[in-house]
């Protein structure tokens, strides 16, 4: 339903490889990174954030490279007051094809909360920060 | 029609799909093993519904819920309740979720063990098919 953006890259079973946005700390990948999005402001994924979310959300570790452009350049974001939800479209494959990547973002420090794939986009709490759904090839 | 219009409207689409894939929830909540937890770090509450699995993950209107969704069958396989301790003291929905939720995957060593968790299987079910269909 959506078109593939081939800016979205991924990381091979679920592990950070990037060397852009991963960090290497002894003989460990560190996945933490921090990033503007498209506004600006700092946001940090912690590393152990990271990996918690993945044991929680296995579906989203191949999709790590993706969440800094689900930042830097969102469909859509949603201020909800206490977090943001950023909306990256087209990125998903196989049984995630028509789902965005939703990253859900404290308003009050810039700290990844949650990241995971949703088929409904919920404009229905909050208000909309920015749209750029007209953007979407569908 | 505009782009979000349409998503709109597939949202909706979907949620009514999911809706009717979880006439069964209930009975899958007495049947199916159900692991619950509380991450003391985020403070967020999970449960699984069977084994843990790749899923969708979609959040309820009017609250702050999430349901975890099979992206072939539909059928919810959990639940996550970011911020429990502050939802639990101001969101009755949560609390009941949360309660009914603690009963199905733990429930008492009482005689009438059975009837506890048919019901709180049922109210589950129920909290959570009318939040999906709100």
């Amino acid at each position: 339903m959506f078109e593939s953006r081939p800016a979205a890259s991924s990381a091979k079973d679920g592990h950070c490889w990037s060397k852009r946005i991963a960090h290497r700390h002894s003989e460990s990948m560190s996945c933490d990174f921090e990033v503007e999005d498209y506004a600006g402001r700092p946001i940090r994924l912690e590393h152990t954030n990271w990996e918690k979310h993945q044991s929680r959300h296995p579906e989203v570790g191949p999709y790590h490279d993706a969440i800094p452009l689900a930042l830097a350049d969102p469909h859509l974001v949603m201020d909800l007051g206490d977090q943001r939800h950023y909306y990256l479209l087209g990125i998903g494959t196989g049984k995630l094809k028509n789902a965005a990547l939703r990253v859900v973002v404290g308003s009050d420090n810039g700290v990844i909360r949650t990241v995971h794939f949703s088929r409904r986009l919920d404009f229905r709490r909050g208000v909309i920060e920015l749209d750029r759904l007209q953007q979407v090839n569908r | 029609m505009t782009t979000k219009a349409k998503l709109v409207k597939e949202g909706e689409a979907f949620f009514k799909s999911v809706l009717q894939a979880n006439e069964d929830l209930a009975a899958r909540f007495r049947e199916l093993s159900v692991y619950i937890a509380h991450d003391r770090d985020d403070d967020t509450f999970i449960l699984t519904l069977g084994e843990p699995q790749e899923a969708l993950t979609e959040s309820l209107d009017g609250s702050r819920i999430y349901v975890r969704i099979d992206p072939d069958t539909l059928k919810i396989v959990g639940i996550e309740i970011p911020d429990l301790t502050t939802r639990l003291n101001d969101d009755p929905v949560v609390k009941s979720i949360w309660a009914a939720a603690r009963t199905v995957a733990a429930p008492s060593i009482s005689a009438d063990v059975h009837e506890p968790v048919a019901e709180a299987s049922e109210r589950l079910a129920k909290e959570l098919r009318q939040l999906v269909e709100a």
